[in-house]
């Protein structure tokens, strides 16, 4: 029996069942998609954050500690002491800390040897290592002059057990972590770091441990942002909500279509059957259990295939390469499917089927089994009429509808695709990677820390180098004259942000003397630095020359829009301190940058300062170099020329090299010479950025892929069911252009009239598209913060292009082609055939 | 004893100014096992009259009683009642085109789940001398074998009556004078109440019985 009724409905089954395939691997790629960017961030933000979520410090003894390492809602535990600090020779100022295994390896592997076993051996990052003055390898011994926390002061010699991985959070950072054993008899300050269980609530997890410890003094510090993020891996977000909906919207759009198509068979297929003797209700109940079944057999083969084909797609673009070293292995992203967004997609595809099967039983219960014959000539009677001495066809609006949405979908995805792109090459601007290679000196407050004149020249001379641009940087205060305006909420939200810091707060008043003044960096620019800046100026000019010999600067005044605070290198936005070009600053240049920078950071001063006043004689959005000062970019900074620096400070290191090289040359070869000439200087890290662009543009590359391979199939099923309803449409006049033939219009003519109805589809659609398109993207420009990046707004307009010229092909074939297949044979036996 | 009673019956079409009277306050009687053929010209009334007795309409006014049963019932009842006793036969054929000859005969039967209705198939196959054709689509098939088909469909379920709406009207001279043929052979094989409409007046000469309508009602 029920072969029989899929045979008869054998077409319309098929549809239905690619329909439900299809929206539930749409749903279940889209989302999935959505759980690998969301994996790739939290992977990244903990690898760059240093792996763990939170940490308990305070007076922790043996017995706390070991209370924290048995709790059950802990899945990995770092502990980390102080053992002693290296006062003299190379590594000055590194700290000895004990560790355990857990938190050696907590961004890092080992690479050579093994880890600490014994009392006196060590283990460290291969570029700690380098510059400590040692090599690569295991078993070699070396002799620190230590320090401990009461200053008492020893001799010991170690012997290197192992060598471990460089890690971009401790390169980043600069933290030169040179590690022994742990020993709580022995160190001090313990802190414990933990990562939480899956699925555990991260603070009543922190609560319950807290609860448990004896010391009173112990505390505990989390970070919110990774708990948020570590939040949304097990849920559903909205976006993934979204997504399951608007893929069960298309599923019951694309099924209302092939209705449609069908819908004469179909009704003429119940009039029969109810002739038969078969009632209605029997008959919508075989074709209930029938669809639900496809639902059921087609939505497990979509969620299959959706899977197999992101695990082929993610191979195919190289996403399974991404990896994280935790905890001593190598992590590569693995999205977990996530049960909610399953059956979510599960849950509005089956609504959506529902839905239709609803309509489906409404339309078949209307009216007689006669009426349900004759189905087909009352649509029929529809498709053309007489206007104007002229023939005129029915227009077809759903169709029309239909084909802008999938013109506007498809290029309004790709757009927001663009914009995404666009967003990640503002991140890598904001972080002011503008080399190939860039030595930086450690964010603290040790400036003496930098690249001499000397090595700067040895840099010039490697075969390759192209530029070198350098910058000093010293912290300052710059004194807020009256009548200059500050952005007060920018300034009330990041002040509240520093105010546990070490730095305090960015505006305040001074305790001696009670000037109101802000936190900035004096930079010393070379003129290769200074150059690069014309591309960011806003007000004003840059004269090197004059910039050499005489007091202008170069301000650079961060610019930022409300509620967007963390972004500051917006082009056309509001600066934070309308300064001017002309405008005289107030400088107080530290007289001693060694002592007491914990009092100079909380507004007093003890050793003295003297001022400069400088004019602004230019003023720039981005200081294209970074600022390695703690402060970072917040506030507005001066920069001036080097040699002016020279003269007024004394100062003669280069906190920021930034090197630009032939990309031609070996720059594996390259980095090995830089680390060479840099590995007796102690407080920097030589970065490459040449491969961390790489892995970031591959990355986009991936992204941009699957985006434009799913902005095509949603696409594509929305052009899909446009081209079954004007095909039906077309199909519907077959009797029309059969009477028209019987008197007396030439099929020369039909098929003309065919060419003008394209044309004018083609007309009404691609000024619609378009205009619909230049909408949606200019609101995804303005939600995005392009337009206040200074980004353009025009790009990938060729997509435009060929997206009308395959909307006019099809068109063209669906008008024309149809119509002359339709003209083809004998007027009579169109007329009548069924 | 009459296996059809309609006592003032009568169907109207549409609303208010719009109405059309199709059928106007009859009276018939049909006994059973006769052979009746209905004749007049278009828009008699005739073919909305075989609809109201199949039960493919329902009637504004009067009463009609088929098979000694009131048609005024649900669509569950009266769908196993049209299986049970009336088989349709139409000039168009409503065939399945999709279906098999074998599947078109055999599709009424199945929904009782009789496991005689194969062999039943088989017996009208041999005697519609469609065994051949058994497989083949009904595009593949003559004019006449495409009615011979929709008569074995017809009586598969064993329905005890037939009614024929210009069952000739889309078929050549010869094959039209063969169905005719078939359709009295069948009449007198199975004993089943046969009404035929028809513009032909040969036709429903051969009939035992004929009545003419106009406007809704019966002439003679």
């Amino acid at each position: 029996m029920y072969r029989i009724l899929i045979r008869l409905q054998k077409k319309i089954l098929i549809c239905i069942a690619i329909g439900i395939f299809f929206a539930i691997f749409l749903g279940f790629g889209m989302g999935w998609m959505e759980e690998f960017q969301k994996e790739v961030a939290y992977k990244e933000y903990q690898y760059n954050t240093g792996s763990y979520i939170a940490y308990f410090s305070g007076n922790l003894d043996e017995q706390d500690i070991n209370i924290i390492v048995n709790d059950n809602h802990i899945s990995q535990c770092g502990i980390v002491t102080y053992y002693k600090k290296i006062y003299e020779g190379k590594g000055k100022d590194i700290w000895i800390r004990g560790a355990n295994e857990n938190y050696m390896l907590r961004n890092s592997i080992v690479v050579k040897g093994r880890l600490p076993e014994k009392e006196n051996e060590i283990i460290a990052e291969q570029w700690v290592l380098e510059a400590i003055g040692l090599e690569a390898k295991n078993g070699q011994e070396i002799t620190f002059s230590l320090e401990d926390e009461e200053g008492k002061q020893s001799t010991e010699t170690f012997i290197v057990s192992g060598v471990l991985e460089n890690s971009a959070y401790s390169k980043e950072n600069g933290l030169t972590n040179i590690f022994v054993r742990y020993d709580l008899q022995r160190d001090r300050y313990p802190i414990v770091n933990l990562d939480i269980k899956e699925k555990e609530d991260l603070l009543e997890s922190l609560e319950d441990i807290k609860g448990k410890l004896i010391s009173t003094d112990s505390f505990y510090e989390y970070s919110s942002e990774a708990g948020a993020m570590r939040q949304q891996q097990y849920t559903l977000t909205g976006e993934q909500l979204g997504k399951c909906i608007f893929s069960a919207f298309l599923l019951l759009f694309y099924l209302l279509c092939i209705f449609r198509l069908f819908e004469e068979q179909y009704m003429q297929n119940i009039a029969k059957m109810r002739m038969c003797g078969f009632s209605t209700r029997y008959i919508l109940a075989v074709y209930y259990k029938m669809v639900l079944g496809l639902y059921v057999v087609f939505s497990l083969l979509g969620l299959t295939a959706g899977k197999v084909c992101m695990a082929f797609l993610s191979k195919a673009a190289r996403l399974d390469q991404i990896h994280f070293i935790f905890w001593g292995r190598q992590v590569s992203i693995q999205p977990k499917t996530v049960m909610p967004m399953v059956l979510c997609i599960f849950l509005f595809t089956f609504v959506a089927v529902l839905l239709f099967l609803i309509w489906v039983s409404f339309k078949s219960m209307r009216g007689t089994i006669l009426m349900q014959l004759r189905y087909g000539e009352r649509a029929e009677r529809k498709s053309c009429r007489m206007r104007k001495g002229k023939l005129h066809y029915k227009t077809e609006w759903i169709s029309i509808i239909l084909f802008i949405l999938a013109q506007v979908l498809c290029l309004s995805v790709s757009y927001q695709q663009l914009a995404n792109e666009r967003k990640a090459e503002y991140e890598t601007f904001s972080q002011c990677r503008n080399g190939d290679f860039q030595i930086l000196g450690y964010q603290s407050e040790n400036i003496s820390n930098g690249a001499t004149r000397e090595q700067l020249e040895e840099v010039k001379k490697l075969p390759g180098t192209i530029a070198v641009e350098t910058a000093m940087v010293l912290p300052v205060r710059v004194k807020i004259e009256d009548g200059l305006q500050v952005a007060d909420d920018y300034y009330k939200m990041y002040n509240a942000y520093a105010k546990d810091t070490y730095y305090r707060e960015f505006i305040g008043e001074e305790k001696a003397g009670g000037d109101i003044v802000y936190k900035s960096s004096l930079m010393g620019y070379n003129d290769a630095a200074l150059g690069k800046l014309s591309d960011y100026i806003i007000e004003g000019s840059i004269d090197i020359e004059k910039m050499r010999h005489s007091n202008t600067a170069v301000l650079f005044v961060p610019q930022y829009v409300e509620g967007r605070y963390r972004q500051r290198f917006y082009k056309n936005a509001d600066r934070v301190m309308d300064y001017n070009v002309g405008d005289l600053i107030t400088v107080k240049i530290r007289d001693q940058y060694t002592e007491d920078m914990e009092q100079y950071w909380s507004m007093e001063d003890h050793t003295g300062s003297h001022e400069e006043v400088f004019e602004v004689g230019a003023i720039v959005y981005y200081p294209y170099l970074p600022n390695t000062s703690v402060m970072g970019l917040v506030n507005p900074d001066i920069i001036i020329s080097s040699d002016r620096m020279s003269q007024l400070t004394g100062q003669q290191i280069c906190r920021v090299v930034n090197i630009q090289i032939d990309h031609r040359c070996n720059a594996q070869k390259y980095i090995r010479e830089l680390n060479n000439i840099f590995s007796s200087v102690g407080g920097i890290t030589v970065n490459d950025f040449i491969s961390k662009r790489m892995e970031q543009q591959m990355r986009n590359r991936i992204y941009a892929v699957i985006g434009i391979l799913w902005s095509l199939l949603v696409g594509t099923g929305f052009m899909a069911c446009a081209v079954i309803g004007v095909k039906h449409h077309i199909l519907q006049r077959k009797k029309d252009l059969a009477l028209c033939r019987m008197i007396g219009f030439s099929k020369k003519l039909l098929q003309t009239d065919a060419r003008r109805e394209a044309g004018i589809y083609f007309l009404w659609i691609s000024m619609l598209a378009l205009a619909g398109t230049f909408v949606l993207q200019y609101i995804i420009f303005l939600r995005s913060g392009m337009q206040v990046m200074g980004l353009a707004f025009w790009g990938r307009e060729y997509q435009k292009a060929i997206f009308i010229f395959i909307n006019f092909i099809i068109l063209y074939i669906l008008f024309y082609r149809n119509t002359s297949l339709m003209l083809r044979g004998e007027m009579i036996s169109q007329y009548r055939e069924e | 004893m009459n296996v059809i009673e309609g006592r003032n019956l009568t169907k109207i079409y549409g609303k208010k100014e719009n109405q059309t009277v199709a059928i106007n306050h009859m009276d018939i009687s049909v006994k059973s096992g006769e052979y009746l053929a209905i004749t007049g010209a278009s828009g008699s009334g005739k073919s909305t009259l075989l609809h109201l007795i199949g039960g493919l309409e329902s009637y504004t006014d009067g009463t009609l009683m088929v098979c000694g049963k009131d048609l005024n019932m649900n669509d569950e009842a009266l769908s196993a009642f049209r299986r049970q006793n009336i088989g349709f036969i139409y000039q168009q054929f409503h065939l399945f085109p999709q279906l098999t000859v074998y599947q078109n005969i055999v599709l009424p039967a199945m929904i009782h789940k009789n496991e005689r209705y194969e062999q039943r198939a088989v017996e009208l196959l041999e005697y519609l001398d469609l065994s051949d054709k058994k497989n083949a689509l009904p595009s593949e098939l003559s004019g006449g074998q495409q009615q011979r088909t929709a008569i074995a469909r017809a009586l598969i379920t064993g329905a005890k009556m037939i009614l024929a709406d210009e069952p000739t009207g889309n078929l050549d001279s010869a094959s039209a004078e063969k169905v005719k043929v078939l359709l009295e052979q069948v009449w007198k094989t199975f004993h089943i109440t046969l009404i035929v409409v028809t513009h032909d007046l040969s036709y429903a000469q051969r009939a035992e019985r004929r009545i003419e309508m106009c406007d809704g009602r019966i002439l003679a």
